[in-house]
This record gives C-alpha cells, sequence and structure tokens, in this order.
C-alpha cells in the first residue's frame, strides 16, 4: 500500500522511481563491467559469480574472472567478462 | 590509476588477505564503517582487498566480528616508501653524493662545438673562446656569452655574425662568414665601342666627354680619382651607335615547277620507322611530296602506333625566274633588319634604319645600318685592383 502510495507520488512530482522507491540502479558496461548504485551489501564472490544484496532482493552476477573494482556505501563497480545479471526479488 | 588509489598511493595503503568463514561480511563491515575498498579479488580461496594504511588500523574489531582474520601481504605507497629509504641511510647518502656531483658536472663544458666556419679555422676560434673564458672543463656559469660572441667578431673581421648557446654540457659557436660579392676593383670608365655621345652621368669620378663628341672603342669617359682612398668612376655614358649589315640579293632564281607526271605509293608507319608498301617503279630525279593520312590504329598512349597514308610525288623541273629590283631591293632590305635586330643587345634602343644599294645585271647589293642608342660605358679597372679592391 505505502510502496503503490510512493509511486503514484513519483509519478505525479514526475521524480526517478529509482530514488522516490529507493530502488538499486544496474548500469551494465557491454560485457566488461556493472556499476550497481544503492546496493546493500555484498552477499557472496566468486570469481564467476557475484551476489550483492539490494533494497527488495538479490543480484546476480555471473561470467569468468570477476573482481570487485571498488565498493563503497552507496556504489559497487565489477569488472570481469559478464555473462549473466539476474534480479532476484523477495 | 584513479584519482582514490592515486591518493592511496600517496598516503600508504595496503593489501589485505581476509581468511575465514564469511570475509563477504569483513568487506561489508568496512564498507559500512566508512573503509575505502577497492579491487576485490578471490584468489586460491583467499579474498583480497586494498584499503587504506590509516583504516586498515581499526580493521582488527571489524575483524573478530566477522571471525576474519585479515593480514596484510603488501605495501604500497609514499610512506612505505619513506621507511624503506630511512633504514638505509648509506644508499640515500651516496645517493645524495652521486646527485650532486652530476648536478655539478652538467654545470661545466665537455664538449665544444664550432658551425659554420669554412674560411676562419676552427682552432683559431676555439683559442679565441678559451682566452675568453670558454674551454674543456670551464664551469658554464662563468662563461660570458656576450663578451664572448664580441671577441670572437672583433678578433676575426671576416665573421659577420656569431652566437653562442649551450646545449647541456656542449657549447655551441655558430659562426657566419662575411660573402663579399664579386665585384670588379675600382678604376676608370671607357667606351666599348665607337658612336657619338648623347649623355653623361657620373655618380664619382671625372667626365672626359661631353654630348655630341665623337668617341672611338678603349676611350677614356670618366676617369677615377686614385689619390684619397680608392674612388673609382662610377656613371653611365650613353651613345649614338650603329649597326650594319651588307646582304646581296640576286635577281634571278631558280624555282621547281610540277611537270603533272606523278607516282603515288602507300607507306605504313610502325612507331618511328616507315615502310613503303607499293614503290612503283623508279622515282623522279626531282620531285615534291604530299601525303594524306588514310588509317591510323591504336588508342589512348599507343595511338597512331600504327599509321598507314598515302604518300605522292610530283615531278619537277627546275626553272629560272626573274626578280625585279624593287622586290630584290625590298628582300635584301628586310634580310638585313632581321638580321639587325636579331644582333642587338638587348639594352640598345633601336632609332632608325638607313639602306643604301647598288649592283650590277646579276645581284643588287644592300647595305642596311641601324642607329641606336645605348650605354656605351664599361669599367677597366686599375692594375693594381684588378682582382678586386672593394
Amino acid at each position: 500500500m505505502r510502496k503503490k502510495f510512493r509511486m503514484e507520488l513519483s509519478e505525479i512530482l514526475e521524480l526517478p522511481m529509482d530514488i522516490s522507491l529507493d530502488l538499486p540502479r544496474v548500469v551494465i558496461v557491454g560485457d566488461l563491467g556493472v556499476l550497481i548504485s544503492n546496493h546493500r551489501g555484498l552477499i557472496q564472490y566468486s570469481p564467476g559469480r557475484i551476489v550483492v544484496g539490494v533494497g527488495a532482493g538479490q543480484i546476480t552476477i555471473s561470467g569468468d574472472n570477476l573482481e570487485i573494482e571498488e565498493v563503497g556505501k552507496e556504489q559497487m563497480a565489477v569488472r570481469g567478462i559478464i555473462k549473466y545479471v539476474e534480479m532476484n526479488t523477495v | 590509476m584513479t584519482l582514490r588509489r592515486l591518493i592511496g598511493y600517496v598516503l600508504g595503503y595496503v593489501r589485505v588477505q581476509a581468511r575465514g568463514k564469511n570475509p563477504e561480511r569483513l568487506v561489508n563491515l568496512c564498507v559500512c564503517s566508512g573503509f575505502p575498498v577497492w579491487d576485490i579479488a578471490l584468489i586460491d580461496d583467499h579474498l583480497y582487498f586494498s584499503t587504506t594504511l590509516a583504516r586498515y588500523k581499526q580493521i582488527r574489531p571489524l575483524a573478530r566480528k566477522s571471525m576474519c582474520v585479515p593480514r596484510i601481504v603488501k605495501r604500497v605507497g609514499i610512506p612505505f616508501l619513506i621507511g624503506k629509504i630511512r633504514r638505509r641511510p648509506v644508499f640515500i647518502l651516496v645517493s645524495i653524493i652521486l646527485l650532486a656531483v652530476l648536478f655539478w658536472l652538467s654545470g661545466s663544458v665537455w664538449a665544444i662545438s664550432v658551425k659554420g666556419n669554412v674560411k676562419v679555422s676552427r682552432s683559431d676560434i676555439l683559442r679565441v673562446a678559451s682566452d675568453n673564458g670558454l674551454a674543456i672543463g670551464a664551469r658554464k656559469s662563468y662563461v660570458s656569452i656576450d663578451n664572448l660572441q664580441q671577441a670572437i667578431a672583433i678578433e676575426f673581421p671576416g665573421i659577420s655574425w656569431v652566437y653562442i648557446r649551450f646545449q647541456g654540457t656542449l657549447a655551441v659557436i655558430e659562426v657566419v662568414e662575411k660573402v663579399r660579392p664579386d665585384m670588379p676593383g675600382p678604376g676608370d670608365i671607357v667606351a666599348r665601342k665607337d658612336g657619338v655621345v648623347e649623355s653623361v652621368l657620373v655618380l664619382s669620378g671625372v667626365p672626359l666627354v661631353q654630348p655630341g663628341q665623337t668617341v672611338k672603342k678603349g676611350d677614356l669617359l670618366i676617369a677615377g680619382v686614385p689619390s684619397g682612398g680608392i674612388q673609382g668612376a662610377r656613371g653611365n655614358v650613353t651613345a649614338k651607335t650603329w649597326y650594319e649589315v651588307v646582304n646581296e640579293e640576286p635577281l634571278s632564281r631558280l624555282e621547281p615547277v610540277r611537270t603533272g607526271r606523278k607516282k603515288e605509293a602507300r607507306v605504313i608507319r610502325v612507331r618511328d620507322t616507315e615502310f613503303l608498301l607499293f614503290p612503283w617503279g623508279t622515282l623522279f630525279e626531282w620531285y615534291e611530296i604530299e601525303q594524306y593520312p588514310i588509317t591510323a590504329f591504336g588508342k589512348g598512349e599507343v595511338a597512331f602506333a600504327v599509321e598507314i597514308f598515302m604518300r605522292v610525288f610530283f615531278e619537277v623541273t627546275w626553272e629560272r625566274k626573274e626578280i625585279s629590283i624593287e622586290e630584290a631591293v625590298a628582300n635584301a632590305q628586310a634580310r638585313g633588319k632581321r638580321a639587325i635586330e636579331s644582333r642587338l643587345p638587348s639594352s640598345a634602343k633601336l632609332i632608325d634604319f638607313s639602306y643604301e644599294a647598288s649592283g650590277d645585271a646579276e645581284s643588287v647589293l644592300v647595305r642596311v645600318v641601324a642607329g641606336t642608342i645605348e650605354e656605351i660605358g664599361e669599367l677597366a679597372p686599375w692594375p693594381s685592383y684588378e682582382n678586386g679592391g672593394w
């Protein structure tokens, strides 16, 4: 109910959904890297798979030679050969 | 290198190996605590990440919380470099001494190059340079370039320009030598041909002729003044001069006349070689030729490589033709005028032509005389200055 209200409000006020609804923003740079904004921390890391927590679930990045280039409170930059980016909501 | 890494290098950062059940939790705790974390990689089941040196000192409680054991595997950055250097004082001392010696040696001249000299010898220039402080081993700061340039210019009158510069430990002396124009030495102005003087313009010297005066080749026109320096004669003397041509023109001449007999032949030309295809019998003793193209083969660059044309031989006989005296005189005059015009120097200005005709029963003799105005003065150098005295 609260989420629906915030969606309607952001539509009326023409605000970006990711900010008003506290959603993650994922930028995929070809198959070279992924930039995730508004994450909630690293859940699992291996060179073939990275799982990152986001507000409403998890984002799974699959690929080869994956490395976390930089991680901060808001943003996480992943580089490597990206094969899949998957969003799992709970 | 990102800005964060650059700052990390300046402030010093460490590469941390995290061992434990959940190293990802340590990373998350570090991030939450405001640690800058980058370059996270998993190698041989151990998680590695980089963080700043200052923050690493606060990592222990977080490690306990995440049940991980952090260990520094690499130290990068200027603070660690300074630490290493501090442990080797002799190395530092020797390096500083070496740098100081290098710096001191670079302030000296170790080679001298001389450029642009042809007549003035290199050793002479180097001798003057050495006398004024520029020698191998001299300190560059003690060399006064302005004074040295002046000294070289004064010492060698044949040098018009000197420039000295340093390229590291090399001193380059660039010189430009004077180039004297190839001028004849001072002397008198004499007539180079006969004529009647029209005008005399004297720039220096004493004029010896006046307008209207007749002069012969070699006559002195303007005399130089040898005393009081080497003031030779300079000036222009124009005079009226004459050019003469005598032409003989016969009153009759042989001309070819076609008899009406002719022979035709086909000719094929390949490049520059001709082949006569159908020569019928022997040709005439005297003949004229006319030819007409028939076919050409080839295009572009090889156009007309092969050509076929018709060549017509007209038999001729020679007949004597009488020429009137007026026509012969006119022909001789025209020929004479053309001959004179082709002989006239470019400086001569043509004024008029005059003709005289005489002759006998067989030919006329026409004398063509052209009057011109031209410069007749030429410099005759004095014997002692013949090789140029300027």
